[in-house]
């Protein structure tokens, strides 16, 4: 291995381009955290794999933008719903026949 | 609970602890459900429709419950299904969304024309945040409705892959393929709206 190798692979990663030497530094290649990236932003990855998208992204100029870009859109869904509810008339209303229902026993 | 020298509570309705329990339990997500109907029937109408015949029936089915369970998820597979029996008996085979054989979720994951496009105007997609939520809601209404369900159920209500495939009865692959594509469709959508008002400066395809 090339004195310079590590540092032009870091370099690679941290200064805009693509990653593509995958595991023998470490680090997952941009292709699998981008693979990964729905299912690390929505929390569904097991334990070390979301640690090593997590590494690859706080590193990688090339990725960051593209997770911050995903999680801004799912940050605007979840805001975006907050607000309906069931009105009061029918909470109400099916309150109402539970209590009859409950009152009047089985069929 | 349960006392021993009774007789165990009948199977529906007629006792008391049966329905405070449901009234402690399930009566508290009739907003969510309602936010669920809502997306699902499109209406107000149609959707108080649906919250009330999903609370019946949970009702009725109260001890088919596993206490401990999350009861959202529980009331959630009920109302689509009853979604879906109502739908079945309005009209015949609706559009029933193609799944491109096995769509490749990782695929899904890894492309995004929507961030390609808009990156050198906005490379984190701030724009978004500049989207009215009746804008949003919109958007989402527009999916094909087996892409909305587990949208509303992922990103609106956050539920986990494998809850959502209890409700919608599908495997945890299709979950991800179905979600995925539904938000690659909304961010089209929602895109070509920030272009129309004005948040982004066009396309790359306008240069």
């Amino acid at each position: 291995m090339k004195p310079f190798d590590s540092l032009r692979k870091l370099f690679g990663a941290i200064g805009g381009g693509e990653n593509r030497h995958g595991a023998d530094n470490g680090m997952i290649s941009c292709d699998e955290a981008k693979t990964r990236l729905f299912e690390f932003l929505d929390g569904e990855l097991p334990e070390i794999s979301h640690a090593e998208v997590e590494r690859h992204v706080e590193v990688c100029k090339a990725c960051y933008p593209r997770f911050q870009f995903e999680r801004h859109f799912l940050d605007a869904l979840q805001a975006a719903e907050e607000r309906g509810t069931a009105s009061p008339e029918l909470r109400d209303r099916i309150l109402k026949v539970l209590a009859e229902e409950g009152a009047n026993g089985s069929s | 609970m349960t006392s021993e020298n009774e007789d165990p509570p009948p199977a529906t309705g007629g006792d008391s602890v049966h329905r405070v329990s449901f009234i402690d339990e399930a009566i508290p997500h009739m907003d969510a459900v309602y936010r669920f109907a809502l997306r699902l029937t499109g209406t107000q109408d149609g959707a108080e429709d649906l919250v009330q015949d999903t609370f019946f029936r949970a009702f009725r089915a109260w001890d088919q419950y596993t206490p401990g369970t999350r009861c959202k998820s529980w009331l959630f597979t009920i109302c689509r299904n009853v979604f879906l029996r109502q739908r079945e008996r309005r009209q015949r085979h609706d559009e029933i969304v193609q799944e491109t054989a096995k769509e490749d979720a990782a695929s899904l994951s890894r492309e995004a024309p929507v961030f390609a496009a808009s990156k050198d105007s906005d490379p984190e997609g701030d724009f978004f945040n500049s989207i009215v939520d009746e804008e949003i809601i919109a958007a989402i209404d527009e999916l094909p409705s087996e892409y909305k369900m587990a949208v509303v159920l992922s990103d609106l209500e956050g539920l986990s892959y494998n809850e959502i495939a209890e409700i919608m009865e599908i495997p945890v692959g299709t979950v991800k393929s179905r979600l995925f594509r539904g938000r690659r469709q909304l961010q089209k959508r929602l895109h070509e709206y920030a272009v129309e008002m004005g948040y982004l400066s066009g396309t790359a395809g306008d240069r």
